[in-house]
């Protein structure tokens, strides 16, 4: 009768266990152990346990480390046997000679790692939702709940805000969804150039802020919400500006109804927080209308997408390198006003500037 | 008459009465239910106002009573079976399942099986393992069967109007000890139905979305009534139907809460709110949870006998109250 060789594995005690402790060894190498005597005891979280041997023989070699946490299938030591040990795999015919042609063991390592990669940490749904819509990453979160779970106040309350490329991904989609509803409203788009130039950005854009905001209350059928088709009672200005995570839009109430120095002073003011991402929240809703203002950039025009629910929508173009003029543009949505119209308003703009 | 709080034993005989003066057709059958008026008292004196044609006194077989009322409901009758127990619908089941649940759609709908199967369901009343059951699930999982389940005694006359009128089976779940108490609302004389598959919201609440079945649905709300005072506010929501099941206001409710239990009293294993679990975690208010779904259902154990174990085994107001206000405040 020839001898084989089989491992003698960390076993799986429980449904969920994945590695354990390899306590002691009750034998050495080159000890003749029976059926049933003790080969080494092992701990988990739940038990301990002695494993026994499952044959008459000799044991030839000690792999696992006394002390150390083993993964469940790995080996522990190696017997020689004149038994045929019955494997985990009943269908088995060929004697099994090599520890790594063990079917069962080896699987069930392939298994456990497979679980432990598609581990994810626990949040509960709405907190999930948020977290993504912030762009938070979720490991980033410290988690209060039952079972190390993160609760949606884990989020909402903790402050934590994503990476500024998550933040800026997250934002970008928002826009970019927000677009993505506007693209089927048949609009026109007219542009004329205009000698409109100012010493700053700050000055231009308060100029234009509140000139716009005064020629849509004076034309307040311009000035309309294509949800309810009512005019709107007040005029709110979109100002597109830079910030930390992208582009931000906070949004400018009545400001033909405050002091020149006043409004300029309150751009200023936004455009710095927009910077460091901290947009005031009272900033992001009411809007009416919106302009993008790149009188101070390189670029020399840009077509102005109509926002949800607005029926205009402003952009203004650095001054032409040798002409000195630059190209206002009014996007208006048909449905509200026909392109004739939006010329005499974007005249009245021109002028009014 | 002023006083309209009926119990629900009354309110039931009212629509049966209403039925049976409706339509010629309408007759009910079962064991007990003539002379003596019924195990639990329901059908009480219609035997006297209706005769023993309409109100007919049948063997100890309810294969045999279930089966003379499939054939009943197929030659044009509207047949109204009373199943003492509802425990013994099993000596029944070939007929309930097999023959009135398919017909209609094996002869591609060319013949109806108006049938309704009124059965007392549940524990409480001593009466052990084989008299105790809440087998609603097992209909619930029959396509072609409708399965009513009745909280209070409005809804069971509503209901049961409702189920008469359905051109095919619908099964009726009576809770035992429902039947001799009074609702919370007067039941309105004369005729009048409760849609079949409308779930009804009895109590809006921000913290916590309840849906209960049955005798639980009181319960739900005597908790609700505690929690109140504590701060904690439940939205209570009984489907009255399980088959066909509405959602929708289930869905809008967990959106508002992001909380939900569900109550039954049938074992919790293989239980039908489990399928409420499983519209909400496949359905469009999975998002808004944020607490876990919580289950208070029966014990996997047969019904005891003992008096407070029997208790134990099902779902009672305090463990509503206190599992209620374990998650809302674990929760947030």
């Amino acid at each position: 009768m020839s001898n084989f060789e089989y491992a003698v594995i960390m076993p799986k005690m429980s449904m969920t266990m994945e590695e354990g402790e390899l306590l002691g060894l009750r034998v050495a190498v080159g000890d003749v152990v029976k059926s049933g005597d003790v080969l080494f005891d092992v701990a988990t979280d739940k038990i301990d346990m002695e494993v026994e041997s499952p044959a008459d023989g000799v044991v030839k070699e000690i792999v696992g480390q006394v002390g150390s946490s083993m993964i469940v299938g790995a080996p522990v030591l190696i017997l020689l046997t004149e038994t045929q040990v019955m494997s985990f795999d009943f269908n088995a015919t060929e004697p099994v000679t090599e520890v790594a042609a063990e079917p069962a063991p080896v699987a069930s390592i392939v298994e456990t790692q497979q679980i432990k990669s598609h581990q994810v940490t626990r949040a509960v749904p709405k907190a999930r939702e948020l977290a993504k819509a912030r762009g938070i990453d979720l490991a980033s979160v410290s988690a209060s709940g039952p079972f190390g779970t993160i609760t949606y106040e884990d989020i909402s309350n903790s402050g934590v805000t994503g990476t500024n490329d998550a933040r800026k991904a997250a934002n970008r989609k928002m826009v970019a969804a927000a677009i993505e509803k506007s693209r089927s409203i048949p609009q026109i788009t007219l542009s004329r150039f205009s000698t409109h130039t100012t010493s700053s950005i700050e000055h231009g854009s308060a100029h234009l802020v509140s000139t716009w905001a005064r020629i849509l209350r004076q034309n307040h059928h311009f000035n309309i919400s294509t949800v309810t088709e009512q005019a709107h009672s007040a005029v709110g200005v979109a100002l597109i500006m830079e910030s930390k995570y992208g582009l931000a839009l906070p949004v400018f109430a009545d400001p033909d109804l405050r002091g020149g120095e006043d409004l300029l002073f309150w751009i200023q003011q936004t455009r710095e927080k927009a910077s460091r991402g901290k947009v005031p929240i009272e900033m992001l809703s009411g809007a009416t209308t919106s302009i993008f203002d790149l009188s101070h950039s390189r670029i020399s025009s840009a077509i102005p997408l109509l926002l949800p629910s607005h029926t205009t929508a402003l952009a203004v173009g650095a001054p032409h390198a040798s002409f000195g003029e630059s190209e206002i543009s009014l996007t208006v949505d048909l449905r509200y006003c026909d392109a004739l119209e939006a010329a005499v308003l974007l005249d009245h703009l021109i002028n009014s500037l | 008459m002023t006083d309209r709080m009926l119990t629900m034993s009354e309110a039931l005989r009212e629509a049966m009465a209403i039925a049976m003066e409706e339509r010629p057709e309408v007759f009910i059958l079962g064991e007990d239910i003539g002379i003596y008026g019924g195990a639990f008292g329901v059908t009480g004196d219609l035997y006297h106002r209706f005769g023993s044609e309409r109100v007919r006194d049948t063997p100890i077989s309810e294969l045999g009573i279930v089966g003379a009322a499939v054939g009943a409901a197929l030659s044009g009758m509207r047949p109204i079976v009373e199943i003492q127990f509802s425990d013994f619908t099993a000596q029944a089941m070939d007929q309930i399942v097999n023959q009135a649940a398919k017909i209609h759609f094996m002869v591609g709908g060319g013949l109806h099986v108006p049938l309704v199967l009124r059965a007392a369901a549940g524990s409480g009343t001593g009466a052990a393992a084989q008299h105790s059951q809440s087998l609603e699930g097992w209909f619930a999982n029959v396509p072609g069967l409708k399965v009513v389940i009745p909280s209070s005694p409005y809804e069971a006359k509503g209901l049961l109007l409702a189920s008469i009128d359905d051109p095919n089976p619908v099964i009726f779940m009576e809770h035992k000890l429902l039947y001799k108490v009074a609702g919370r609302e007067e039941v309105p004389e004369g005729a009048y139905r409760i849609p079949l598959g409308v779930s009804r919201v009895l109590r809006e609440g921000k913290d916590l979305t309840v849906v209960a079945t049955g005798i639980m649905v009181s319960r739900a709300m005597a908790a609700a009534d505690l929690l109140e005072k504590e701060g904690v506010f439940l939205t209570i929501i009984d489907p009255r139907t399980i088959s066909p099941l509405d959602m929708d206001p289930v869905y809008a409710s967990v959106e508002k809460t992001g909380r939900l239990m569900v109550v039954q009293e049938a074992p919790e294993h293989g239980g039908f709110l489990n399928e409420v679990i499983a519209k909400v975690a496949t359905g469009p208010s999975l998002g808004s949870l944020i607490a876990p779904v919580v289950r208070l259902a029966g014990m996997n154990i047969p019904i005891p006998y003992a008096p407070q174990l029997e208790k134990a085994a099902v779902p009672q107001v305090e463990d509503i109250v206190k599992s209620a206000r374990e998650i809302v405040a674990s929760w947030r």
